[in-house]
């Protein structure tokens, strides 16, 4: 049984391993990269996360909306795969 | 062999003193299930950002990631990086506010109102056994650890510690695990910062460190300082697997799915808390490799001839500190362990209650009567952890063995899981054949890896392919049977309102 669904998947999977196999890590850093760019433009489309008035009296900063922070994070994230790549 | 000193051993004693009387106090308030499932929904996002990170890097990371760090290099760092912060924050947005305003206590309470009582029961089953099995990995990690710097006999350390995390656990719930895992963390960072400086000083320093892997690390250190791994390496983290099983399915299935790390979040006194506290948790994800990486990376070089890469942190620890500092580090790996095993605990207590005990043996009970089945049920759960963490020893190494048992079961639920929030058409025909199929699919790849797979270790790549498969056999099933009434599904997927 083992053998008959070995046989069956094994071409499956040596294709698969054949693609990701020719993609080098120079390219892979970029599809790492683009990831967290991409997590951070959806961020930024997503609605300011202010603070509803009880919750922070007072006048509104850019700091208060969650989103910064996340897009702070993203930043940091990328720079460090950047470096240590 | 040199172990703790007396005043090594006084500093753990008293730490761990400490955290029963913490426990004890906190619970003292307690009366209902809310409280001592979800904090009584008071906790304060710090601690729980906190808590979600200490309940992620427990002993069982320090041990296991440093020891995969000693034979494969800087690489572990992505568990931390691509392996969670984006899917943090996508949880953090999307996800964790959705669970917060449904007011549920678990995740297969979700399941059930979106799907059906099927789909509850096999997810709360996977994940309560899942649990279970874990707590009994984290008792064998630290009575190994106590075994070689204490001397105590392991099954004696298993059951000290299970008595530790079983008392402050049982007596204060979910606050007292978010209080302690705040004090833990704060233990570990010094213990870790401690380890690393007396490490580098040894070693040399950055410069040191490359030289001596450089001399004795061989071929198959080559790439031991990159973070990204071509895809035929030896190593189990290819850059292939960390993308496709860690970073689209084991990563957002765990910030996600996860009981043991969505329970605290669900604490939090707002939506904009449960936020906060997941984008703070993120935060410290930042740092976390180079808490618990790094001491790896050092440890091959001044270790170099371990038999197992597991051994390289407790052995640092008791080669490098001084009497004093060795205790005080300790009490910092015995708070990482403890923070991950009370959070299992905890949750595998509220997953049994909730989904099994409540829907199956008795529908109406009251919050109280639920309040005294979760604390015992969280007894029975650490004494059945005691009796399983023996077999841990049979496997080669304590974060392959997680892992292991992750991928088997994380792929599918996130696929359902996904399915049931983003997509109307998903039901419970397709949900329950997509799970079955995913978790068959999992332990088949894992029966047969040597014939298919190229590494020793394919757990990434199984998460990938179970979740793919579970995924299209959910589509395939729901477009084939009846939808589910749209009625039924309002506020349950997420461009439905309440």
């Amino acid at each position: 049984m083992k053998e008959i669904i070995i046989s069956l998947l094994k071409p499956f999977a040596d294709v698969c391993f054949r693609c990701v196999n020719s993609i080098s890590p120079d390219i892979a850093v970029f599809l790492y990269i683009f990831v967290l760019v991409a997590v951070a433009a959806w961020v930024l489309t997503l609605k300011q996360e202010k603070p509803k008035r009880n919750q922070k009296p007072g006048k509104f900063l850019f700091v208060h909306d969650l989103r910064v922070w996340a897009i702070l994070i993203l930043f940091v994230q990328a720079v460090i795969y950047i470096i240590f790549r | 062999m040199q172990r703790l000193a007396a005043i090594d051993i006084s500093i753990v004693l008293l730490y761990l003193i400490g955290l029963l009387i913490a426990g004890y106090l906190l619970g003292k308030k307690q009366k209902t299930d809310k409280d001592y499932f979800l904090g009584g929904r008071k906790l304060k996002w710090p601690m729980v950002g906190i808590s979600m990170v200490m309940s992620d890097i427990g002993a069982l990371e320090i041990v296991g990631i440093a020891g995969l760090a000693y034979t494969s290099g800087f690489s572990m760092a992505n568990y931390d990086w691509i392996g969670c912060i984006p899917a943090m924050i996508v949880a953090a947005f999307i996800f964790i506010p959705f669970y917060w305003r449904s007011g549920v206590f678990t995740i297969p309470e979700y399941l059930g109102r979106r799907y059906n009582q099927t789909v509850r029961s096999l997810v709360a089953l996977f994940w309560g056994l899942f649990m279970i099995a874990n707590l009994g990995i984290f008792l064998w990690t630290s009575a190994k650890t106590l075994n070689i710097l204490v001397g105590w006999p392991i099954y004696a350390s298993i059951l000290a510690t299970a008595f530790v995390i079983g008392f402050y656990t049982f007596a204060g719930g979910l606050r007292a695990v978010v209080f302690t895992d705040t004090i833990q963390y704060f233990i570990l960072v010094l213990g870790s910062v401690i380890i690393i400086v007396l490490a580098f000083m040894k070693v040399g320093g950055i410069s040191g460190l490359v030289s001596t892997v450089e001399e004795i690390g061989g071929p198959g250190r080559k790439d031991f300082f990159h973070l990204i791994l071509p895809a035929d390496t030896p190593h189990p983290l290819s850059w292939s697997a960390i993308l496709f099983g860690l970073a689209f399915v084991l990563s957002p299935a765990y910030w996600i799915g996860n009981q043991a790390i969505v329970q605290r979040n669900l604490g939090t006194s707002s939506e904009r808390d449960a936020k906060k506290s997941v984008l703070f948790g993120c935060f410290l994800k930042l740092s976390i490799p180079f808490l618990i990486v790094i001491p790896g990376l050092v440890g091959f070089a001044l270790f170099p001839n371990l038999e197992k890469g597991d051994d390289v942190y407790p052995t640092m620890l008791r080669e490098l500190l001084p009497p004093g500092l060795a205790g005080l580090v300790f009490a910092g790996f015995l708070a990482a362990l403890m923070s991950s095993a009370d959070s299992y605990l905890n949750s595998a207590s509220t997953i049994w209650t909730m989904d099994i005990y409540k829907q199956y043996i008795k529908p109406n009970a009251s919050s109280e009567h639920l309040f005294k089945v979760g604390k015992s049920l969280t007894l029975l759960f650490i004494i059945m952890a005691v009796l399983l963490a023996p077999m841990t020893d049979r496997f080669p190494g304590v974060f392959s063995l997680f892992i292991t048992l992750l991928s088997i079961i994380q792929g599918p639920i996130f696929a359902i899981l996904l399915l049931g929030m983003l997509w109307k058409r998903a039901n419970g025909q397709g949900a329950v054949a997509g799970l079955i199929f995913g978790v068959t699919t999992s332990s088949t790849l894992f029966w047969i890896k040597d014939g298919i797979f190229k590494i020793e270790d394919p757990a990434l790549y199984v998460a990938w392919w179970s979740f793919t498969t579970a995924l299209i056999t959910t589509i395939i099933i729901s477009l084939l049977t009846r939808p589910k009434p749209a009625d039924s599904l309002k506020g349950l997927v997420y461009t439905t309102k309440a």
